[in-house]
């Protein structure tokens, strides 16, 4: 079952403060993905991975072109009211970036909570399901009361996979989520990314190592021919 | 009666207007008509207003009765009743109960009135609103949208700064379920008595050119809160000439020693208590 | 799921004379959304905000609201009558300088009471509850219920008024600038306090503000004014990560950087 669908999308950006500068990113996509599938995106450094997640999630304006999310109904995010993908961002698919942004003074553990609060899950089991999680990605209890945006790079980054990971999504987008975590945390990642495609996810993700792509992607996707030639 | 004045001092077209104004303000109970106020003989705050009301519906017939804080026989009183005697050559009495009408500043007799008597108070300030919104333009809106919030926040603030609402006299009421009315600086003893009253109670307010009535039976609510219901006031002591103990009381010092008697305010209602009494 | 449109605007344009003030905005207002109106000085917002809270009447266009009870209204038409209770219960707006929407005159839980005793609430120890848990909700203390407005700090002031607004459970609150005159630490506090409450309560608002720092952390989505009109609109993060427009893309490249 299709999940999610392009068709014809273009993303060019123009810079207009910039002397109009025209940079065409990506041309004529068109492609399907189905529900449990683990794609990865692939190409070289700079070919606008990041930016096709983002246009998955609404992040990101395509410049032409239908991205189609197959919820109950189908949604083009491209062409929605905000109040829509606000509401499928809150309940069917989750985005991890490459970076947290949260609000300061927020604890941790709120963070990770607001997730389950905002998909109304939250209950009375909540907190041990989170502590566990927590822990699971080696983040000290000492920090569960700490605002995130004293920690360092690689917990920053697992305190951003908690907040999605604990949430029920149907699609995840991952934008490099083991990059400045050391082996034993990649590891911990990978298991839990794979415990989600059990339970039939959906996931894209952006990860350089081809080790990696292999234990748990089941297709690749190369953006090298979604370029524009006329670049 | 003193020639060279129309009967009761104001000309036959002003009574006209202030009487097409009563009608108005009977008509909207609690709600305060502008009229054009005349000057008359006696200064601004002295019940100029009072006395236009008066001098409007007061007929050959009629027995006059004037009170000042309760008291028949102080100067506010005997000078309004004398200057009706000379413009009307009309009966005073200082009984409440042979009084056909009766012009009041700060107190409601304590004999019940009945259906064939009327009240009318001097008005100091009509607006009960004045205080909280100093703009006429505002409070108007205010009245006219029925949006009283200020009204009960000042009686918040009493009871949240001193435990109970503090304010004793000219205590807001509503009118007919309808407008905020401000019953002048009588003590809150007598907000009860303004409620379904038998007689017919007309407001006049010289300086500020305001006429308001309540009309016989009508529903008058003195402003509380649920679990802070209004109360009125009471004392331990009795009346000292005359023994009353539902009445309301003045407090007079005596001597230099701060020894201090409570008499009855209302002077008749003392006096007929007496004479039952003996 | 089907989500209530309480808004709708279309074509509202206002003149001052011959000078423009806002003109053709068009936009829905769904519940629960937090709309962020943004430009810089002179750009209309205010103006906007203005009649879209009922305080000056626009030149032309249409308002369309949908209140819980009575169905769809045409707000410009409705008597001052009705438009003066909403704005005193069912709508609140939050202004830049709190002393604008606060009575210097009568205490901290004077002012929240108001708010309640215009929905008729005759009962003192509810609102004196009332007011306690909304000070407490907006990080004050609660043992300062008594004091009056001038005894507290600006930043104070601000939650006292945020307290006041929200106390009557509003459809839609309206903020012009609601942390303008605030330094940035007390800034960043309030921000905090009010994205807070509108994760609990599921409160619709039109913030105005030219900050856009404000706007990312509070906000669903975005109105971009200049000269008047509405240059760009859509999600918040998706304005103001890739703006379309000449004058967003001047507007985010313009933010220092800390």
């Amino acid at each position: 079952m299709k999940i999610i669908e392009l068709k014809n999308v273009n993303k060019k950006f123009i810079l207009h403060n910039q002397k109009g500068t025209v940079l065409n990113v990506l041309k004529n996509i068109n492609l399907e993905i189905k529900t449990g599938e683990c794609i990865a995106l692939v190409g070289k450094s700079g070919i606008g991975k990041s930016t096709f997640l983002k246009m998955l999630y609404g992040n990101y304006l395509p410049s032409s072109g239908e991205i189609n999310i197959y919820n109950n109904n189908k949604i083009n995010i491209a062409n929605s009211l905000e109040h829509q993908i606000i509401n499928l961002r809150k309940y069917f698919i989750g985005y991890v970036s490459q970076f947290l942004r949260v609000l300061p003074r927020v604890p941790t553990i709120e963070i990770v909570s607001d997730t389950l609060k905002q998909q109304s899950l939250f209950d009375e089991h909540s907190l041990i399901k989170i502590k566990k999680l927590l822990s699971e990605l080696n983040i000290q209890e000492s920090m569960w009361n700490l605002s995130p945006l004293t920690f360092s790079g690689g917990e920053q980054q697992r305190v951003n996979l908690a907040k999605t990971l604990i949430g029920n999504y149907s699609i995840l987008l991952l934008d490099e989520p083991t990059a400045s975590l050391d082996d034993i945390n990649k590891s911990i990642v990978i298991d839990m990314i794979k415990s989600k495609l059990k339970k039939d996810v959906t996931i894209i993700v952006i990860v350089h190592d081809k080790k990696i792509r292999n234990e748990i992607c089941t297709r690749e996707i190369n953006l090298e021919k979604y370029i524009p030639n006329d670049n | 009666m003193k020639t060279g004045f129309n009967f009761a001092y104001l000309d036959e077209a002003t009574k006209r207007m202030i009487r097409r104004k009563i009608l108005k303000a009977v008509c909207i109970p609690g709600y305060q008509c502008p009229f054009g106020g005349r000057e008359m003989p006696l200064a601004y705050g002295w019940g100029t207003g009072g006395i236009q009301v008066t001098a409007s519906i007061i007929g050959k017939q009629d027995i006059l009765k004037v009170i000042d804080q309760g008291a028949d026989d102080t100067t506010n009183a005997v000078s309004i009743k004398n200057f009706f005697k000379r413009v009307c050559n009309i009966m005073t009495t200082d009984r409440t109960a042979e009084a056909s009408l009766i012009q009041t500043r700060h107190r409601i007799p304590e004999t019940t009135l009945n259906k064939d008597q009327i009240i009318v108070y001097q008005v100091p300030q009509p607006e009960p609103l004045r205080k909280l919104e100093p703009k006429e333009k505002e409070t108007r809106k205010l009245h006219a949208y029925k949006e009283y919030a200020l009204m009960h926040v000042k009686l918040y603030e009493e009871i949240s700064q001193f435990g109970s609402v503090i304010k004793t006299w000219a205590y807001p009421v509503e009118t007919n379920n309808r407008y905020i009315t401000d019953p002048t600086p009588i003590p809150k003893f007598d907000n009860p008595k303004m409620n379904n009253m038998e007689a017919l109670q007309l407001f006049g307010a010289g300086r500020e050119k305001r006429i308001y009535a309540i009309p016989p039976y009508t529903k008058v609510k003195s402003l509380d809160f649920d679990d802070h219901p209004f109360e009125i006031q009471t004392w331990d002591e009795c009346c000292s000439i005359c023994g009353s103990t539902k009445s309301y009381l003045d407090e007079i010092i005596i001597n230099n020693e701060g020894k201090k008697n409570f008499i009855c305010s209302d002077t008749d209602f003392c006096k007929s208590n007496l004479e039952k009494n003996k | 799921m089907n989500i209530k449109k309480i808004m709708h605007v279309e074509n509202l344009t206002h003149f001052y004379g011959n000078q423009i003030g806002c003109k053709g905005i068009n936009f829905d207002l769904y519940k629960g959304e937090i709309l962020g109106i943004v430009g810089e000085s002179g750009s209309g917002k205010s103006t906007l905000l203005k009649c879209l809270s009922g305080e000056i009447s626009p030149s032309a266009g249409k308002i369309n609201i949908s209140l819980d009870q009575g169905g769809v209204k045409d707000f410009l038409s409705l008597p001052e009558q009705e438009k003066r209770q909403l704005m005193r219960s069912m709508w609140g707006i939050v202004h830049q300088n709190p002393r604008d929407g606060l009575n210097l005159r009568i205490s901290a839980g004077g002012n929240i009471a108001e708010r309640l005793l215009n929905v008729s609430e005759k009962n003192y120890s509810f609102l004196r509850n009332t007011g306690k848990y909304w000070m407490e909700k907006t990080e004050m203390d609660p043992d300062r219920i008594d004091e009056f407005p001038l005894s507290f700090s600006g930043g104070m002031q601000q939650r006292l008024q945020i307290s006041k607004i929200l106390s009557s459970n509003p459809q839609i609150v309206f903020m012009d600038e609601p942390t303008g005159g605030l330094d940035v630490s007390v800034q960043a506090k309030i921000l905090d306090t009010i994205k807070s409450i509108v994760r609990d309560i599921n409160v619709t608002m039109i913030i105005v503000t030219h900050d856009l720092a404000v706007v990312r952390f509070l906000t669903d989505k975005l109105l971009v004014m200049k000269d008047g009109i509405v240059v760009e609109t859509g999600l918040t993060d998706r304005v103001l990560d890739d703006p379309q427009h000449s004058y967003t893309q001047l507007l985010t490249s313009s933010i220092l950087q800390v």
